[in-house]
């Protein structure tokens, strides 16, 4: 009897002394690696690490995305409009096409738009691939169609040996579409604040965390969160404002969903953009019209929340979203 | 000629044989899981699309990725399953025709729903700021003359009834309530004096938050509504429902096409041994 007691009694102790030192181990690895600290629960959530995509059609995306051929008179590509080196955008108003046309409406980035939920500012695509197709047949974008494509690419023997590796059934417009779609959705572009919603509260500093927190304490968190922060919801433009009685001069690019429904609740109604990289996407909105970040948050203040804040607030809402430009390199 | 007969009678009699094959490979049980699977993936998006409506009515999801990734997953298993009940039965085709009709009546409604939802809470979350803002504002219009303080006294009284009534609206499902507090604010508007610049703004600040709030309530009750009428859970039964039955008639002819395969092969097999017996039979020729 007194043996099992007094075996009981080391057990204790031996246990009392493995919590001690477990407490303490885990105490200097957190204090030795912060970044290990826990994901944060925010309305907005971290990109993924990893994208399961397959390579080759990455590769082959990435060429297509390049090539000229896609347009009618070979001067265009989808990087002629989307730059990747220039956050996905051309830095315009409004779109050029071929011969110089001038579009209706803004570039909106390619930047991370494997996680918009619809593509396009008024959402008429359902998928990348289906938007992919939009520009080439557009006449006021690329002019051309897959008929004449397939006809430009077939001749470039090296090319079409490229795709039989990836699609034996050789050149389609769905595995063409495909593959500048998965190129696409491989533009995923992570930024100092998903390390810091990693829970690296090192990545951004005291000015930018309390511009987050005004983000989301004067609602622009409301329509701007998510993965995307943005592009997984439609809203109208104008809430509390009429911002196109104030525009004047609507165009049908000002219409927004009411084009794609005709439904009267849809006017004005567009896919809320992806914040991500804002910094690198000026002119901000459909139509372009912000010049800079700051005229952009004086217009959503005024217009879709409806309220007033002191320049010093609005100054540290940029600084937050400049740590949501992407860290690597954009080539 | 006799040559020519013989190999008519072989090619009809290979060609029924054929035929009963063919009708035996009709089905895939394969078929019968897959559009099962495609049916509960189904299933799991309706009832998450629900748990997520209600959940981000009460604010309990951060972000609507939630909501939205249901309305993706649903578009890809129906884009997966397109044609694949037809090609069991077409007259299937009619109920997946409904079933993708109230799935697009579903993914627009909750598509409405998030857009209501985000001014909704927007505009709830702000409210009482607007309002503590207005009256501090009247407060301070109130110190030129004891009219005027009566005045600004009314209207802080008034900001706060307006207040109270708009924050039950959150709550309440309540048309009544809505309708009164539709009525104190066009008092309240018409009630409104000449106010200094700053006082006036945060007035019309205060009322366009107030507005927005009545109108989204009653476009979320609404909203409610109509998703609560979208009868998909019952289209996927009723498509369901109507496969099974499709794949069991199906799986019915094809047993008794087996049946008569079997009884076919029994008889060609019969044949072709009497043709044998016949052909190996000993020439009795006459006798010497």
């Amino acid at each position: 009897m007194r043996t099992v007691i007094k075996t009981d009694r080391c057990e204790m102790q031996l246990r009392k002394k493995a919590m001690t030192i477990g407490i303490a181990v885990a105490a200097a690895l957190a204090a030795a690696h912060p970044a290990r600290a826990q994901m944060l629960d925010e309305p907005i959530k971290p990109l993924p690490q990893k994208m399961d995509l397959d390579a080759r059609k990455v590769d082959l995306g990435k060429k297509l995305f390049h090539d000229k051929r896609l347009s009618k008179d070979n001067s265009l590509s989808c990087a002629s409009c989307h730059d990747i080196a220039k956050g996905g955008v051309d830095g315009q108003q409004f779109a050029t096409g071929i011969k110089g046309q001038v579009g209706p409406i803004n570039t909106p980035t390619v930047l991370n738009s494997g996680l918009n939920f619809r593509q396009f500012w008024n959402g008429r695509a359902a998928t990348l691939e289906e938007q992919a197709a939009g520009p080439v047949h557009n006449p006021g974008e690329m002019g051309s169609n897959w008929q004449e494509v397939i006809g430009k690419l077939s001749k470039d023997a090296a090319f079409v040996a490229q795709f039989r590796a990836v699609y034996p059934d050789g050149l389609q417009p769905r595995h063409i579409q495909e593959s500048i779609a998965t190129f696409e959705r491989s533009l995923i572009t992570p930024s100092r604040f998903d390390r810091y919603l990693l829970g690296d509260s090192r990545a951004i500093d005291e000015d930018e965390r309390q511009g987050y927190q005004l983000f989301k304490n004067y609602g622009c968190i409301a329509c701007h969160q998510g993965m995307g922060i943005g592009g997984n919801m439609y809203q109208t433009f104008g809430v509390l404002g009429d911002y196109f009685k104030d525009k004047g001069k609507i165009t049908d690019a000002d219409l927004g969903r009411y084009a794609v429904t005709k439904n009267e609740a849809d006017r004005h109604v567009f896919k809320v953009p992806s914040l991500r990289n804002v910094e690198l996407t000026a002119p901000y909105f459909h139509d372009g019209s912000a010049k800079t970040l700051d005229e952009a948050i004086d217009v959503m203040f005024r217009y879709q929340l409806g309220r007033t804040a002191p320049t010093a607030d609005k100054a540290l809402i940029v600084k937050f979203l400049k740590t949501l430009t992407g860290e690597k390199g954009m080539q | 000629m006799k040559t020519l007969l013989r190999g008519v009678v072989f090619a009809v009699l290979a060609a029924g044989l054929w035929l009963l094959y063919r009708e035996t490979l009709g089905v895939d049980p394969a078929q019968r899981e897959q559009i099962a699977f495609i049916l509960n993936d189904l299933r799991q998006i309706d009832a998450q699309w629900d748990v997520h409506v209600l959940r981000s009515k009460t604010g309990l999801d951060k972000n609507y990725d939630p909501l939205t990734r249901p309305q993706v997953a649903a578009l890809q298993v129906l884009e997966s399953s397109g044609g694949k009940l037809a090609a069991v039965d077409y007259r299937l085709s009619d109920s997946e025709a409904k079933l993708k009709e109230a799935l697009l009546a579903k993914i627009d409604l909750v598509d409405r729903f998030k857009a209501q939802n985000a001014i909704l809470r927007n505009s709830l979350r702000f409210v009482p700021l607007a309002a503590e803002d207005l009256k501090t504002k009247a407060r301070e219009a109130g110190d030129a003359t004891p009219a005027k303080r009566a005045e600004m006294a009314a209207l802080v009284e008034s900001v706060d009834q307006v207040l109270i009534d708009t924050l039950k609206l959150e709550t309440a499902r309540d048309a009544e309530l809505n309708g009164s507090l539709r009525r104190r604010v066009t008092k309240l508007v018409e009630r409104r004096g000449d106010y200094p610049k700053a006082l006036g703004e945060s007035f019309d600040t205060f009322l366009n938050h107030v507005a927005t709030i009545s109108a989204q309530k009653e476009r979320e009750d609404e909203l409610l509504e109509q998703l609560g009428r979208v009868a998909l859970a019952e289209r996927i039964e009723a498509v369901d429902r109507g496969f099974m039955s499709a794949f069991d008639r199906l799986l019915g002819k094809r047993d008794s096409f087996r049946l008569m395969l079997y009884a076919y092969a029994g008889f060609l097999l019969a044949l072709v041994a009497f043709l044998l017996g016949r052909g190996s039979r000993p020439e009795t020729g006459p006798a010497a």
